[in-house]
């Protein structure tokens, strides 16, 4: 039903947002969130790219490999 | 229109709007609880993903642990009895335009990229596989990761004691 480019857009616009507050907020703790956002858009890709890829689980291992690294 | 289909898109709207709440906000703690509905709802897009295993570790590591202690880390590093715990931005203009430029190549490139798709069957089981990927095929970058996480740890406890 819902493609693979709308996932991908999704983490495009997840991306950019947290790229925006990692270059204009001042405060510390405000530019780790806009890592979050961004760490978190890229999961979404590895994870759209697991399901409509054709490939085995390997995806989900990485964006796994992402949260246990930010924790 | 189907019901997946609207909880879908609803998901999405939750997702990406309270992600602009996190960025565009000039309250802190705002942006704390806009970034916890963010994280909700990239579980809820993992779980349309037929990904389950990340939507429940997303929920436990991230809602349960990360945002915890981002919001231990305002309220002990600001004055929280002040009411207003206000963060500004600076150079919005130029942060805007280079967002924009970024967004609109990845999208382009997005659209007209022939990516490699193939129509997959919804696997029965994804724990299993995950769990025989991790201990066979990514054996060795998941050792070096939990070397990092302890010498984080240990990183920690030296920088946190008192030198006598």
């Amino acid at each position: 039903m819902v493609d693979l480019n709308t996932y991908l857009v999704i983490g495009a616009l997840l991306f950019s947002l947290g790229l925006f507050g990692v270059i204009t907020r001042r405060n510390g703790v405000a530019v780790l969130m806009g890592v979050e956002l961004i760490l978190n858009a890229a999961n979404v890709n590895f994870v759209a790219f697991a399901r409509f890829g054709g490939m085995d689980l390997s995806g989900h291992v990485f964006s796994l490999f992402v949260l246990w690294g930010w924790n | 229109m189907s019901g997946q289909l609207i909880i879908f898109w609803i998901v999405t709207l939750v997702t990406v709007l309270s992600a602009a709440t996190v960025v565009f906000s000039k309250n802190l703690i705002y942006s704390a609880v806009a970034l916890l509905f963010t994280l909700l709802g990239v579980a809820g897009l993992y779980v349309f993903l037929w990904a389950d295993f990340i939507a429940v570790t997303q929920i436990l590591i991230y809602v349960g642990g990360i945002l915890v202690l981002i919001i231990f880390g305002i309220m002990l590093t600001h004055r929280i009895t002040s009411v207003r715990l206000s963060h500004s931005s600076m150079q919005r203009g130029v942060g805007g335009a280079i967002v924009l430029v970024i967004f609109v190549g990845l999208t382009s490139m997005i659209f007209r990229a022939p990516w490699y798709r193939v129509a997959a069957v919804e696997p029965q089981e994804t724990v299993r596989q995950i769990g025989r990927l991790l201990m066979i095929d990514y054996l060795l970058p998941f050792e070096v990761a939990s070397v990092l996480l302890l010498v984080a740890l240990m990183g920690a406890a030296l920088l946190s004691r008192k030198v006598d």
